[in-house]
């Protein structure tokens, strides 16, 4: 047996491992969600991916309305607020290393950035929301 | 461990005020009761108010009359000194001796306790209690019941008894903070000295300070005014070390940093204590460089190592001659009990050390987190606070007609001027109890120079809020409208119409 083979037959057993356990969920996960206007749909995605442990932090996000969060089930006592007018890759990485879910409001964000966040994302089983310019398209659909 | 022959005389200040109800109070609570007053349930921490809601013939001696009788015991401890020499006298009405001499020169305790009461009473004409046990708080307990507590037998006498007890053992300036500690302590379940004891001294001194490391010690039969530095919470622990030869470049500064990192961890271990920060500092014969890091999780030896090995790595390039000494100070010192996780609702570490990194990245006011409160608006519910605060206690009020669900999404930080029309085409104006005259058909937003129309599907309202004149409120109308594009709430502040929220 190959080495690449009996890598392969280990992740798999793990990954259904952690699937079973519930340590990462299972099935084909949605990392990027461009809700655009339509907070009402964030919040939903929000709180479905915060789950019962899980922390959220709105970056640039001022003008939500929390009681209307609170009610579509985003437990606020999981949230995090940042107020960062510009990007920076130091920023994210932390927002990527501290939430699980990282909603971007009015904040300019670079293709290479995104790009990092993105395949972050991915491997950490993250969800990312962005409200305001939509993301690439290209990496929107590579998701 | 030391027996302690403790003299007492119940209510030294108030002697002489048998009459009628009497107490002393200090900082505007009750520091002593006499014990009329204690039957009408005036008892000491209580404050002046509630004691004379209480008590409405309380009385309450005045500073001089209490400064003259406690002048009037220098002829008590002129007395007791012939008997028991050494003795300390805590406070007028109290004082204490080691008895082992006392009862090696007489033969016995009861011989001691019997020749002392009887001396008092003759020579000063007063009725005092004295009691024997091991440890002061045990002695003085004894005391008020007038015993002699065998060798060995102090826990098993003070275990059952209040936490409340321990209060008469502290001076009359620090009852009332130590009446609200137990009083602390019996709301986290811990009523009886027994249960007190299973805590650590340190755990006591970190949560209540210098009053929990002496309640710490007297529960354990130590003399409290014995306090080792150890017991009250050092601010800081440093570790150090000389280089000989100095040290010219990282490499030899990071085999210096392991020693350091396990020294911190080691120290800290051992008192059972975590540091929420860290300074680590390089000496060179000119300059002191430092640098100081948050570490909000509890670090270990590796992680203070590799603060250190980093810190060494930074600073090689500045350097203005070899380093002669390596320091590193844990700072912000707290019981590693307290940074424990506890099985529900603690914060992730990793989301706490993120949002420690957030803050140092982009100040403190920058990281926030929501919270909901009282008030008649969305706007007003909805609260903002810096992260690490504790929100403010809720408005008093019922916030009858606040407005209700369904809420709006969004909630606009700067309002944007509107105008309504009526289907007459004439604008809409509320009238002075908020109502309007007719269904509003048109919303135009003012959006620069250009101005677009927008025909109102539906809408609610008006919601009138506010209007207390005489709290200087004015009445606000808010109405929600429902356009093809979107739905938005607006507000009629009495000058014009404003997009306050988007649903």
């Amino acid at each position: 047996m190959s080495q690449n083979l009996r890598l392969m037959q280990a992740r798999s057993a793990l990954s259904q491992l952690e699937a079973q356990l519930g340590v990462r969920k299972s099935g084909r996960h949605q990392v990027l969600h461009e809700v655009g206007d339509n907070w009402h749909s964030l919040f939903s995605v929000v709180s479905a991916a915060m789950g019962e442990t899980g922390w959220a932090v709105f970056v640039e996000m001022d003008e939500v309305c929390w009681l209307a969060a609170a009610a579509a089930g985003i437990d606020l006592g999981r949230v995090v607020c940042v107020k960062a007018t510009t990007e920076s890759s130091a920023l994210c990485e932390i927002l990527t290393s501290g939430f699980d879910v990282i909603v971007f409001g009015d904040i300019a964000i670079t293709p290479a950035i995104q790009r990092r966040v993105l395949a972050r994302a991915r491997s950490e089983n993250l969800t990312i929301c962005t409200t305001a310019a939509p993301w690439q398209q290209g990496i929107a659909q590579a998701m | 461990m030391t027996r302690y022959l403790v003299l007492f005389i119940p209510q030294w200040d108030l002697e002489g005020q048998a009459l009628y109800p009497a107490a002393t109070v200090q900082a505007n609570r009750i520091s002593q009761v006499s014990v009329s007053a204690a039957k009408a349930g005036v008892t000491v921490g209580t404050r002046l108010r509630t004691a004379r809601h209480l008590c409405p013939n309380l009385h309450l001696v005045k500073q001089p009359e209490i400064a003259a009788q406690r002048a009037k015991f220098s002829a008590i401890t002129a007395v007791c000194a012939d008997i028991i020499p050494d003795m300390t006298v805590w406070w007028p009405g109290r004082l204490s001796v080691p008895s082992a001499g006392a009862t090696r020169y007489y033969g016995s305790e009861e011989e001691v306790i019997n020749t002392l009461l009887e001396t008092v009473s003759l020579q000063c004409g007063v009725e005092a209690q004295v009691g024997i046990a091991d440890g002061i708080l045990a002695a003085t307990l004894a005391a008020r019941q007038g015993r002699i507590i065998a060798p060995g037998a102090a826990t098993d006498f003070v275990d059952p008894l209040p936490l409340d007890s321990c209060i008469d053992l502290f001076d009359h300036s620090q009852r009332g903070q130590v009446a609200t500690v137990c009083t602390q302590l019996n709301a986290l379940g811990l009523v009886t000295i027994k249960s007190l004891r299973a805590l650590a001294v340190a755990e006591l001194t970190s949560r209540f300070g210098t009053v929990g490391a002496i309640l710490g010690r007297l529960i354990r039969h130590d003399n409290p005014f014995h306090l080792d530095a150890k017991d009250l919470a050092p601010t800081q622990i440093e570790v150090s070390v000389e280089c000989h030869p100095p040290l010219t470049s990282a490499s030899q500064a990071r085999l210096y940093a392991r020693h350091l990192g396990q020294q911190l961890a080691a120290k800290l271990q051992a008192r059972g204590q975590v540091a929420r920060r860290l300074e680590v500092a390089a000496q060179t014969s000119l300059t002191r460089h430092q640098r100081v890091w948050n570490l909000l999780v509890g670090a270990n030896a590796n992680q203070y190592t590799a603060y250190l090995e980093s810190f060494c790595n930074a600073i090689a390039g500045q350097l203005d001659g070899a380093v002669t000494a390596l320091s590193c100070t844990g700072l912000d010192l707290c019981s590693a009990a307290q940074m424990a996780p506890t099985l529900w609702g603690d914060i992730r570490p990793d989301t706490l050390t993120a949002t420690a990194r957030l803050q140092q990245l982009l100040g403190a006011q920058a990281v926030y987190r929501p919270y909901l409160r009282d008030g008649y608006s969305y706007r007003q519910r909805n609260g903002l606070l810096a992260w690490g605060e504790d929100p403010p206690p809720p408005a008093a009020g019922d916030f009858l007609g606040q407005l209700g669900s369904p809420y709006p999404s969004r909630i606009f930080t700067t309002p944007r001027q509107v105008r309504l029309f009526a289907e007459c085409g004439r604008a809409l104006i509320p009238d002075e109890n908020g109502d309007i005259y007719a269904a509003p058909q048109t919303l135009v937003i003012n959006e620069g120079a250009v101005s677009e129309p927008q025909h109102i599907t539906q809408w609610w309202g008006p919601w009138r809020i506010g209007g207390r004149w005489w709290a200087g409120e004015q009445a606000v109308s808010y109405l929600k409208l429902e356009t093809p594009r979107l739905t938005y709430l607006t507000v009629w502040d009495g000058q014009g119409w404003w997009l306050d929220a988007q649903y």
